[in-house]
């Protein structure tokens, strides 16, 4: 459905108009993936990891510096999910004209018929299908995000990239959001990009999971064998500290070392050089490739496997 | 039975909007004994970073915290009631007996002056020390929240560091006075499951070597069960359920505190095989009339009873549940 | 009844809501001009020049009569002083047939508010050299007075909102030119400005002519500032993840700014309005003063002004300085209601 090939960008720091500052924050440094049909690809990584990038390139709010995007139907539509509902939604609009605005813009209805099918897409987000005349303030945060999610799905998108998705609601309001995702992706066959720091919301919902650092990606399989097998250090380090209830990880006695990566100075060996308990001598040199071993499915950027 | 350090008693904080008013916080009692981490749990509008504020004495027009509320705080070999001081005398005991931690380390801190002055600007402001002083005392403060360069590092400006970094400073900061209680209101919330861990492991080793008591202000529920040592499960402003952090967790008695831990995606769930519980309806509005238990419209054990009247506390072996049908 | 926070939190504010309808009096006033005067504004009354201003009494020779007026008399007609006549009483009554005039400038009408039973004359705030009543003068100068502070501020404004709207939204290199050019409009010294904009127009214009160019050029100043506010507001909004969901859809710039950008400095457009209209309507009143705005037979509060010029008009006659007053009314009222209105606006103001 969706080929990503050696993306790269590199924002150029620039103080003002008139800075020559030649220095560059590496954002993306080369990712590879695909995505199929109906199939969900998780993207898991820590602030700066470069997701959010990705995210922007893929839909083209940003061009990339090198590498392709190749869809195969070029007339696929495209939809993004924000993080937070209470910034992205119009506080001065009709939640009406909010979630059929995809619609309008393609030309797909006419204005009459918007009350009629907000109303579906309400019902279809499970929201009371009359409250189309409501202004965003008067919902909730998980409301908001439902009536996000309606209008990511409104045009009928072949992939909607949801980034952060659950990351700003309250805890108790999440699983019906996940949930809500996974309900529709059946009923209309979409692709989900979902990017997300929690890498167990990322293996629930996912169908192939991408660990990113730095702007790699490090790490990818399906989230069974990831979960249960996993190789790059940096994998093991997350699962590592993801809190979880009744096994008493006592995720405070880990030892962590280093910081998190300077995407300015980036330097010509691995990324996760500096923290990595196991590196060796290669590693501080070049740049592992992502590669599969056995299983075709799971692939690992690591000198260690190489 | 460990000495007490807080007593809060009856604290009801109410904020007057032009519309409406709010109840944040309705007569919340409970206790913090010495060298102890208890967890305050809750989602928005739980009410859990108001009744810290009202601890510190913090809460600004629009709110008001109830004169009738008690909040017994540890001086010496008396206790005296927080809610009664004037704000001099308040002053003194705010950041130099009890301190605060913040979610956003990089709001707390003043862009415009460099970090090692601002750690150890409670010393002076104290009292305690000159301008000098507070320096030299930072800069080991800096060494001992384990910053590397800590030298190097007391020179830089709040944006040249990472958020971790701060929240570091922060607690470096927070700890200058040797408070007897730390208020951590969601020190990791911001920051990233890695640095999370660095964070929360420099906490329990400051409590660990300092004794103080820490309050844990948080809303994930996985992050506490072995750092704490008692839990607080807040609900739109009132305390649903109290124990042990190990009990609480293991054998919750509240539905709330049951379906919360049931929705959390835990690793190891897949969608092929598991689906994940989701609690219906959503979190009360702030100001919204509730006559009931306020969590009986998303509740699966709710009855008649429940929307009709506010259940009690009960308690029983160290335990305090707010609820007409618990779990036992 | 669910109101918004903002009106729930100006209505708790008791200055804000004086000045605000004595601001609305102000403006009803001048569409019921014709009515509420007692003489249309350039009604001479050749005997009355400088007379004072009438006191109105209740009680002739110990019996309560109503309110009534004495008869002023010309006593020494070089200095025109004058003296009260106690001999005779002019009653007051409502509703008195007077100079025809047109209501809404359309039905033709001869009642007034009050006049005298006898038809003399009666000045309550004192007559100008001509004779003139200077409360119908006010009255009717209201008109151009008020009008030209909005009118010239909404140009200024649909002028800022367009450019400031398409330089925030475009940015660059156009952006970059639009701000510096407007930061040298709003360096110039705005009086200066206005006179020299003024030296520039042609002598012989009609007096509509006149009052639309006066506008124009009062805009100018203000509409550099409203086109920065507004280009600063945009640059903030353009990157709203609502913005982007929409630029996502597909949906063009255009509407863009129209309905998602615009919309969302409403309260900003209504604060800066209230701000920025004492300003023009002081503009007004200085050019005016200066004989170069608004000229006879037109009447503004400025031109009134123009009259109190000299210190011993001043000293013999205070009353020509009434107009002063109303100017600083209303300009004090407009600042008070804006403030008022910036803090309902403000969500962390209570």
């Amino acid at each position: 459905m969706l080929t990503v090939k050696e993306l790269v960008k590199h924002y150029p720091l620039k103080a003002g108009r008139f800075s020559t500052s030649e220095e560059k924050i590496h954002a993306l440094n080369g990712v590879s993936f695909t995505l199929g049909k109906k199939q969900t690809l998780g993207i898991v990584g820590e602030s700066g990891c470069g997701k959010s990038t990705l995210a922007k390139t893929i839909l083209g709010i940003q061009t990339q510096d090198s590498g392709t995007i190749i869809l195969d139907q070029p007339d696929t539509k495209m939809q993004y999910i924000f993080q937070d509902p209470y910034l992205s939604l119009d506080p001065k609009m009709q939640v009406k004209d909010i979630i059929t605005e995809p619609m309008r813009a393609a030309e797909m209805i006419t204005k009459r018929e918007i009350a009629t099918e907000a109303a579906k897409l309400l019902e279809m987000v499970g929201l009371p299908k009359d409250w189309g005349t409501k202004y965003p303030h008067e919902f909730s945060g998980g409301q908001r995000q439902r009536i996000c999610i309606g209008r990511a799905i409104s045009s009928r998108p072949g992939i909607v990239i949801c980034d952060e998705p659950v990351s700003s609601l309250d805890v108790s309001i999440q699983s019906q959001i996940l949930n809500l995702l996974l309900e529709l992706q059946e009923k209309l066959e979409i692709s989900y990009i979902f990017i997300a720091h929690n890498i167990a919301v990322v293996l629930y919902m996912s169908d192939i999971v991408s660990v990113m650092y730095a702007g790699y990606i490090v790490e990818s399989a399906t989230p069974q064998e990831l979960y249960s097998n996993p190789q790059h250090p940096y994998t093991k380090l997350l699962l590592s500290v993801v809190p979880e209830i009744g096994k008493n990880k006592r995720i405070f006695e880990q030892k962590i070392t280093g910081e998190v990566p300077d995407l300015i100075h980036m330097e010509p060996g691995c990324p996760f050089y500096s923290r990595c308990p196991v590196h060796k001598d290669i590693c501080k040199t070049a740049v592992p490739q992502l590669k599969s071993g056995e299983n075709v499915d799971h692939s690992c950027a690591c000198w260690l496997y190489q | 039975m460990k000495e007490k350090i807080l007593e809060v008693r009856n604290l009801t904080t109410r904020f007057h909007m032009v519309n409406q008013e709010v109840t944040a916080v309705e007569s919340l009692s409970f206790d913090l004994s010495a060298h102890e981490i208890l967890a305050m749990i809750g989602e928005s509008g739980s009410g859990k970073s108001v009744t810290n504020l009202s601890i510190m004495q913090l809460i600004d027009e629009p709110g008001k915290i109830d004169p009738e509320s008690q909040i017994l705080f540890k001086d010496g070999d008396k206790y005296i009631d927080l809610n009664k001081l004037s704000e001099k005398e308040m002053e003194r005991i705010r950041g130099d007996r009890i301190s605060m931690i913040f979610q956003e380390p990089s709001a707390s801190f003043n862009p415009l002056f460099r970090l090692g002055h601002q750690v150890g600007e409670s010393l002076r402001l104290h009292g305690q020390s000159t301008k000098e002083e507070a320096y030299q005392e930072a800069l080991k403060l800096l060494e001992q929240v384990h910053i590397p360069n800590s030298r190097m590092r007391a020179q830089d400006y709040p944006f040249q560091m990472s958020g971790g970094m701060l929240q570091r400073m922060m607690i470096a900061q927070a700890l200058a006075c040797h408070p007897d209680i730390l208020i951590a209101d969601e020190p990791t919330t911001a920051l990233d499951v890695t640095t999370q861990a660095q964070i929360l492991g420099l906490l329990k080793e400051k409590q660990k070597e300092t004794g103080m008591s820490v309050i844990f202000i948080t809303h994930d529920l996985a992050l506490v069960e072995d750092f704490c040592d008692r839990i607080m499960i807040l609900y739109a402003g009132s305390l649903m359920e109290e124990g042990a952090a190990k009990d609480v967790i293991s054998n919750p008695m509240h539905p709330y505190t049951q379906d919360l831990l049931r929705s959390i995606p835990k690793p190891g769930m897949f969608k092929a095989q598991d689906k994940l519980f989701a609690i219906p309806g959503k979190v009360p509005d702030p100001g919204e009339k509730i006559t009931g238990c306020p969590y009986a419209k998303r509740c699966s054990r709710c009855t008649a009873e429940c929307l009709a009247s506010k259940p009690q506390i009960a308690e029983k072996d160290g335990r305090k549940v707010r609820c007409f049908h618990a779990y036992s | 009844m669910n109101h918004s926070i903002p009106y729930l939190k100006f209505r708790r504010k008791k200055m804000g809501m004086l000045c605000f309808w004595i601001l609305v009096v102000m403006y009803l006033s001048f569409i019921f001009e014709g009515f509420l005067a007692p003489y249309q504004p350039n009604t001479k009354f050749k005997s009355k020049s400088y007379q004072p201003p009438h006191a109105i009494h209740l009680i002739h020779e110990g019996k309560f009569v109503g309110p009534f007026v004495y008869e002023y008399e010309m006593a020494n007609p070089f200095y025109k002083k004058y003296k009260t006549d106690r001999t005779e009483i002019h009653k007051l009554t409502l509703f008195v047939k007077g100079d025809e005039y047109k209501l809404f400038g359309l039905i033709p009408s001869r009642t007034h508010l009050f006049g005298t039973k006898d038809g003399a004359p009666v000045f309550l705030l004192g007559a100008d050299r001509l004779g003139r009543d200077m409360l119908s003068r006010i009255i009717c100068g209201a008109k151009i007075s008020l009008t030209i502070g909005f009118v010239s501020i909404l140009t200024a404004l649909l002028g800022g909102i367009l450019i400031g709207g398409i330089s925030g939204y475009i940015g660059g290199m156009t952006d970059w030119s639009i701000m510096r050019f407007c930061e040298v409009i709003i360096l110039l010294p705005t009086f200066y400005f206005f006179l020299f904009l003024r030296s520039i127009l042609p002598a012989d214009i009609t007096p509509g002519q006149k009052f639309f160019f006066i506008t124009l050029i009062l805009a100018i100043p203000s509409w550099a500032g409203s086109a920065r506010g507004i280009r600063n507001w945009v640059l903030s909004l353009k990157n709203a993840d609502y913005v982007t969901a929409a630029k996502l859809s597909g949906v063009k710039s255009l509407p863009i700014l129209l309905r998602h950008i615009i919309p969302q400095i409403r309260s900003i457009l209504i604060l800066d309005i209230t701000l920025s209209v004492p300003g023009v309507i002081l503009g007004e009143a200085g050019l005016s003063f200066l004989n170069l705005g608004i000229t006879e037979p037109s009447v503004s509060w400025g031109m009134l002004m123009s009259a109190a010029m000299d210190i011993n008009v001043l000293k013999q006659y205070p009353w020509v300085l009434w107009p002063a007053f109303v100017i600083i009314l209303t300009v004090f009222c407009f600042f008070t209601l804006g403030y008022s209105l910036k803090d309902a606006f403000d969500p962390k103001a209570l």
